[in-house]
């Protein structure tokens, strides 16, 4: 699983910093060929709906799972053993975690969140970057741009009128479409941050705040899922990016689950099939978290990753990566985790007493086959018609 | 008014307050068609952008009559890369043809050169700005532009040793493009020098028009002559 997040770490790294100049050109006809004549890219297809399906399925279960581990499995070891199992259990299907010091770290995630895109805010600034060092900014304009983006940081960092700040980096969001709506796309986990920002009270100077409410996780975990499931398709279009990254570092190339999800397809397409496995893993992540569906777990990977390429593999030119390490963060230990399949689970409950087994079963498995079938082909098709001259 | 949680039409308003603002004041700097502004463009999406060939724009602030574009002509003939050379009907206005607004008198004009796709490797600027200069002219601009994603390779015979020559390089280049400095260098994302080869490479701004005239005289400034300047493309 940990292999799962190595994928999205390429995919994060920035095309200014990281070198990314293919060595060999793609077989581009491999990209627009329909999925019915193009069974390689089919069958990352079906592989990443088939494991989606599992974990979607596991979740519909993972009471019953739950229940069954730690009556049968543990019941047989002591108290301390199965209050950590009760803990570990709760922490991945995203229940509460009833132990202080998770409580207390999740209150320093939070002032984490608040306060560290005021810090990228600022490195950006100096230098010469809107955002993040990825985007430049013009130099006839930098001035004032710079130190806009440092007014902002201060508001942040001191925590001051925090509506104000959220609406700021929502605006500079909106502006970034001046320089193409990719690179809006690119800079989608900013605005977890000011999500939080924008729902936070006026006073926030004179407050401590250290918790986030169901309403404010959503939204992190709905901004990041996002943006995650979007530039995951964004990496299938744009090709030539990815695999420029992995010529220059292969290392990236062996990850097990990008390459768990090309199993069955042509050798000959090694490189094609890499780029459509690792912009379908992020998709995949994305989706997961989108919908809250073991979004500690995921978040915990992400972080991991981004905080290793921040630290060890690329360095200062990653700091962006904050914007996405604190709201995964707080995610992780946060006890207001929702999830959207939750309504689903209680209409089934309520089949199950009326209807029985079966139709608990069949009420389950369905939407989990059908919405892993939904997700993953119509835009990995969509995606083999798109003109992809302007790259 | 009291500002209170629960209010989303405030922060509503703020972002589009702000992002107008920002929007405003890019424009206030650079004007330019709304379109560009608005990143149809620039980032290559546009149907302009995609249709363009590669093209050389040479600004001569002398070029009044037919005999100097005979002239100016024959001088790029022997570039055998330069396949198309025409002069742009639309003369130049002192506004839009001196950006750095210094007169400019009613003669000058602008040349396009056009190119073929697979001979983009051939071209070299410096031999282009040579006999441009050996015909008695001097192009004020020399831009390129129509390839996205591109960069610009000067070759420099001196580039001795890592600690100076190296070194001038990057901090004057990095200097040279302080808006404050008066240059432009609009177009550059990022340069990299490598000792070993003897060769200055300037990274490009996606979809940008390169000023190379503005390259080759920001080079000269710094004491370096550049034997030859080509262009690539970037993936």
């Amino acid at each position: 699983m940990a292999a799962v997040a190595l994928h999205s770490s390429a995919a994060q790294a920035h095309e200014r910093f990281v070198l990314h100049r293919l060595r060999v050109p793609l077989q581009n006809e491999f990209f627009t060929r329909s999925l019915v004549q193009n069974p390689d890219m089919g069958r990352i297809g079906l592989n990443v709906a088939a494991v989606l399906m599992a974990l979607l399925l596991i979740w519909m279960f993972r009471f019953v799972l739950q229940g069954f581990a730690e009556q049968s499995v543990f019941s047989g070891f002591g108290g301390g053993t199965r209050r950590a199992a009760h803990i570990l259990a709760c922490f991945v299907t995203d229940r509460p975690v009833c132990h202080r010091l998770f409580l207390r770290v999740g209150e320093w995630t939070v002032i984490m969140l608040l306060r560290s895109p005021g810090l990228a805010l600022m490195y950006s600034a100096t230098t010469d970057s809107l955002v993040m060092p990825s985007f430049p900014l013009d130099p006839g304009s930098a001035a004032i741009f710079k130190f806009a983006q440092v007014g902002v940081g201060i508001l942040i960092v001191t925590q001051t009128l925090l509506p104000l700040a959220g609406a700021l980096l929502f605006g500079t969001w909106l502006y970034l479409f001046r320089w193409g709506w990719y690179v809006a796309m690119d800079a989608l986990p900013i605005l977890a941050a000011a999500a939080v920002y924008a729902s936070s009270p006026w006073r926030s100077h004179k407050l401590t705040i250290v918790q986030l409410n169901a309403g404010q996780m959503k939204w992190i975990r709905w901004i990041l899922g996002l943006s995650f499931f979007t530039l995951g398709w964004l990496k299938i279009w744009n090709h030539d990016l990815v695999a420029g990254v992995g010529d220059n570092y292969p290392s990236v190339m062996h990850d097990p689950l990008v390459n768990f999800f090309a199993i069955g397809t042509d050798p000959h397409y090694r490189r094609e099939c890499w780029v459509v496995a690792f912009g379908m893993a992020e998709v995949f992540s994305g989706f997961l978290l989108m919908i809250g569906v073991f979004a500690r777990v995921w978040s915990l990977l992400l972080v991991f990753v981004m905080t290793k390429l921040m630290l060890i593999d690329f360095g200062w030119a990653e700091i962006p990566h904050v914007y996405l390490i604190g709201p995964l963060l707080a995610m992780i230990f946060s006890n207001e985790l929702t999830s959207e399949l939750s309504r689903f689970e209680v209409g089934y409950e309520e089949a199950c007493r009326r209807s029985g087994t079966v139709t608990l079963l069949v009420g389950m498995i369905l939407p989990a086959v059908v919405l892993a079938i939904l997700v993953i082909f119509p835009m990995l098709e969509l995606l083999t018609h798109t003109d992809r001259l302007g790259l | 008014m009291k500002f209170t949680l629960g209010k989303p039409v405030y922060v509503f308003t703020m972002t589009l307050v702000w992002a107008a603002s920002l929007f405003a004041v890019d424009y206030g700097k650079h004007l330019q068609p709304l379109s560009v502004l608005f990143g149809m463009e620039r980032e290559g999406f546009g149907d302009a952008a995609r249709r363009a060939n590669p093209t050389i724009t040479l600004w001569v602030n002398h070029l009044c009559c037919s005999g100097c574009l005979d002239d100016l002509r024959a001088a790029l003939h022997p570039l055998i890369w330069a396949d198309k050379v025409e002069l742009q009907k639309d003369s130049l206005t002192r506004q839009v043809g001196n950006q750095r607004e210094r007169p400019l008198n009613d003669f000058s004009n602008r040349v396009q050169i056009e190119l073929r796709a697979e001979d983009i490797a051939r071209v070299d600027f410096v031999a282009l700005d040579r006999a441009v200069r050996d015909a008695g002219f001097v192009a004020e601009h020399i831009q390129f532009g129509g390839i996205p994603h591109m960069r610009l390779e000067a070759r420099l015979p001196h580039l001795c040793c890592t600690n100076m020559c190296k070194l001038a390089v990057e901090e004057d280049v990095k200097i040279a493009r302080q808006p404050w400095v008066g240059s432009d260098f609009k177009w550059l994302e990022s340069i990299s020098v490598d000792r070993q080869q003897k060769t200055v490479k300037a990274y490009t701004r996606y979809g940008s028009i390169v000023d190379v005239g503005e390259f080759i005289a920001a080079l000269n400034h710094l004491g370096f002559a550049p034997a030859a300047l080509t262009v690539s493309r970037e993936n």
